[in-house]
C-alpha cells in the first residue's frame, strides 16, 4: 500500500514540464512580492517605473534599456517587473473569492439537496448564459475601474464553475459509507460537512483554483487593455501594451515584451495545474496497442 | 420528445425571467448617472432632466422601472437612451456581422480542434502528443489582444496587406469576385485570432474523452478482431467521444461573444461585441439589458439544439 501523497509527489516530481511550470511560478511569486515590497519601501530598483524621461522616449531595446522605453521615456522592463504583482494579485485574489462563495454555494447545494438545489442550479446555469467578459467589463465600467472593484467582479462573477463541481462530489460524497457512518453515530452537519465530505473533495476544486488564475489575469489584461483596467500611473502588464498601442507601428517593443510576460505567466499555470491533475488522476497510463 | 422540448422551453423562460432581472438590477444598482450628459453638467436644467426620467420611467420605482423596460422589449419599443433609436434595430444591424464571425469561428474550432486532440489521443505518451498538448496550453494562454496587435503589425506592417474593417475602404475591385473574397479576407483574420484558444481547449476536450473511449472493452474487441486502426478510432472510440463536444456548442457562443468585444475593437469589425462596448462606454442601458437577453436566449437555444442533436446521434439517449 503506498500512501496517496507520497504517490502524488513523486508523480508529480517526474513531470518535467509541470516541474518548470511550477519553478517558473515560484519565480514569478518572488519577483511579485520583492517589486511589491521595493515599491512599498521606495526603492527604486532597477529603476523608478514612473520615471519619465523625454529625451529617451520611444528607444528600441537596448543595453541602459533592456527591453525599450515607452512614449514617456519610462522603462518598460522596470515597469513589467512592477506590473507583476498588480497580475499575480488579481489572479489570487479573485480566484479566492470565487472558490469561496464556489465551495459554499456548491455544498449548500449538493448537501440539503432538494428544492434548494433546484433553485441554486437554476441560478447558476442563468449566470452560464451571460457573456462572462463582458459582464465584467459591464459592472467594472459602471462601478469605476479600481484594483479592488475588478478583483471583485472577476471574483463574483466566475464562481459558477467551482459550484458544479462542489456540488457534484458533494452528491457522490453525501451517499459514501463514512458519511452515513458519521450521520449514524449522530455528528452534527457541519462536522460533516467540513471534516468529513470537504477535505474529501476538495482536490478537484484546488485543481480548478490553479487553473482559474490565469483566467483572471487574462481577464485583468483584457480589461486594462481596453482602458477599464487598473489605472496609470500603476503599469500593468495590460496597460503597457494599451498605451503602446498607439505606436503599434513604430514601437513594436512596447507590444511585445508585456504581452510575453502575461503568456508566460498563465501558461506556467496552466501547465502547472494541469502536472497537479495528471499526478492525482487514477489512471495515468492508457496502454497502446 | 414533445413534451421534452416543452418542458426544456418552460425552464429556458424562467432562465431568461433570472437573466433578465439580474441584468436589470446589476445596470441600475451600480452607482453612477444616468443621463447621457452627466450629473454634473451646468447646462442643463433642472425640468430638462425631469424629462428624461419621465421619459425613460427613471422616476418610478425599480420593480416598475423594470416592468416597463421588458414591456418596451417585448414589443420592440424599447429605445437606446443615447440615441433613441429602437434597440432591436440597432442590434439587428449589427447582428449579421457577428453571426459570420461566430459561425467562421466555431467552424474553425471544431474543425482544427477535433483532428489535433485525436491526433494527441492516438500518439499518446509520445513527443507528437506533447507537442500538441504544450501548443494548446500555450494557444489557451496567449491573450487575443497580444495576438491580435502582433498580427495586425505583421501583416499591415510588414505584407502589407490590409485587414481591418469589413471590407478594404475605398477599394475599387475588378470583379465581384475579389470584392467578395475581400470580405471574406476580413472575416478570416479575426475569426482566426478568435478561434485559436477554442481550437486549443476543443483538442484537450476530444483528446480526454477519446483516451477515455479507447480504454473500453469494444475497442478492444474491436482490434481483437483485425478491424485497421482508422476504423478502430474514427468510427468506434470517436463517435462514444463526441458527445461533450455537442453538448459544449451551446456554451461556446458566450466565450466567443465576450472575447469578441475586444477583437471586434482590434479590428474595427461592426458586431455585438463592439455595439456591447459602446453601450457600456455610454451607459446605454436598454441595449445592455437587451444584448444579454438575446446572448442568453441564443445560448438557450444552442444547449437545447445541441441535446436534441445529441439524441438524435444517440439513440442509447432517451429525451425525457
Amino acid at each position: 500500500m503506498i500512501d496517496p501523497t507520497q504517490r502524488f509527489w513523486k508523480r508529480f516530481r517526474s513531470d518535467k514540464i509541470g516541474l518548470v511550470a511550477s519553478g517558473l511560478l515560484l519565480v514569478l511569486m518572488l519577483t511579485a512580492i520583492v517589486f511589491f515590497v521595493f515599491r512599498q519601501l521606495g526603492i527604486e530598483f532597477p529603476a523608478d517605473p514612473n520615471a519619465t524621461s523625454l529625451v529617451d522616449k520611444l528607444k528600441p531595446p537596448s543595453a541602459a534599456h533592456w527591453l525599450g522605453t515607452d512614449n514617456l521615456g519610462r522603462d518598460v522592463f522596470t515597469r513589467i517587473l512592477h506590473g507583476t504583482y498588480v497580475s499575480l494579485a488579481v489572479g489570487f485574489i479573485a480566484v479566492i473569492v470565487s472558490m469561496t462563495i464556489g465551495v459554499v454555494v456548491g455544498a449548500i447545494s449538493g448537501y440539503v439537496g432538494g428544492w434548494v438545489d433546484g433553485v441554486i442550479m437554476r441560478i447558476v446555469d442563468a449566470i452560464m448564459c451571460f457573456p462572462t467578459f463582458f459582464l465584467i467589463l459591464t459592472v467594472v465600467a459602471l462601478l469605476g475601474p479600481s484594483i479592488i472593484n475588478i478583483i471583485i467582479v472577476i471574483g463574483l462573477v466566475s464562481w459558477t464553475g467551482t459550484a458544479r463541481l462542489v456540488r457534484a462530489e458533494f452528491l457522490t460524497l453525501r451517499e459514501s459509507e463514512y458519511v452515513r457512518a458519521a450521520r449514524t453515530l449522530g455528528q452534527r452537519h457541519r462536522r460533516i460537512i467540513f471534516r468529513h465530505i470537504l477535505p474529501n473533495g476538495m482536490a478537484p476544486v484546488f485543481i480548478a483554483a490553479v487553473l482559474g488564475v490565469p483566467e483572471a489575469i487574462l481577464t485583468e489584461a483584457g480589461l486594462s487593455f481596453l482602458g477599464i483596467g487598473v489605472q496609470p500611473p500603476q503599469s500593468t502588464w495590460g496597460n503597457i501594451i494599451a498605451d503602446g498601442k498607439t505606436y503599434i507601428l513604430d514601437a513594436w517593443w512596447l507590444i511585445l515584451f508585456p504581452g510575453l510576460a502575461i503568456l508566460i505567466t498563465a501558461l506556467a499555470f496552466y501547465l502547472t495545474g494541469e502536472a497537479l491533475r495528471r499526478a492525482g488522476q487514477a489512471r495515468t497510463t492508457y496502454k497502446q496497442p | 420528445m414533445m413534451a421534452y422540448i416543452i418542458r426544456r422551453l418552460f425552464i429556458a423562460a424562467i432562465l431568461l425571467v433570472i437573466v433578465s432581472v439580474l441584468s436589470f438590477f446589476i445596470m441600475t444598482l451600480t452607482p453612477g448617472s444616468p443621463y447621457p450628459w452627466g450629473d454634473m453638467n451646468p447646462d442643463v436644467s433642472e425640468s430638462v432632466k425631469e424629462n428624461y426620467r419621465k421619459k425613460f420611467h427613471l422616476d418610478q420605482p425599480l420593480y416598475k422601472q423594470y416592468a416597463f423596460t421588458m414591456r418596451d422589449l417585448f414589443t420592440g419599443n424599447l429605445v437606446s437612451n443615447k440615441d433613441e433609436r429602437p434597440v432591436l434595430a440597432k442590434i439587428a444591424e449589427r447582428l449579421p456581422a457577428t453571426i459570420k464571425l461566430n459561425v467562421f469561428s466555431i467552424l474553425l474550432i471544431y474543425g482544427f480542434g477535433i483532428p489535433l486532440g485525436i491526433y494527441a489521443a492516438s500518439r499518446i505518451g509520445r513527443w507528437p502528443d506533447t507537442a500538441v498538448t504544450l501548443a494548446a496550453f500555450v494557444f489557451i494562454a496567449l491573450p487575443g489582444f497580444w495576438i491580435s496587435y502582433l498580427v495586425v503589425i505583421a501583416l499591415v506592417k510588414y505584407a502589407g496587406v490590409p485587414l481591418l474593417g469589413m471590407s478594404t475602404f475605398g477599394a475599387a475591385f475588378s470583379s465581384p469576385v475579389s470584392a467578395y473574397l475581400d470580405t471574406v479576407w476580413h472575416l478570416a483574420v479575426p475569426a482566426t485570432v478568435m478561434a485559436i484558444g477554442g481550437i486549443a481547449v476543443q483538442s484537450r476536450y476530444i483528446r480526454a474523452t477519446m483516451l477515455e473511449s479507447l480504454g473500453e472493452d469494444y475497442i478492444r474487441t474491436a482490434r481483437a478482431k483485425g478491424l485497421p486502426e482508422e476504423m478502430v478510432y474514427y468510427k468506434h472510440a470517436l463517435r462514444n467521444s463526441i458527445r461533450p463536444v455537442i453538448t459544449g456548442i451551446g456554451f461556446l457562443l458566450p466565450a466567443l461573444l465576450g472575447g469578441s468585444v475586444i477583437i471586434e475593437s482590434i479590428f474595427a469589425y461592426p458586431g455585438m461585441g463592439r455595439l456591447g462596448y459602446e453601450a457600456v462606454m455610454e451607459r446605454d442601458y436598454p441595449v445592455l439589458v437587451t444584448l444579454n437577453f438575446v446572448v442568453a436566449a441564443l445560448v438557450l437555444l444552442g444547449t437545447l439544439v445541441a441535446d436534441l442533436l445529441y439524441a438524435a446521434v444517440d439513440p442509447r439517449v432517451r429525451l425525457r
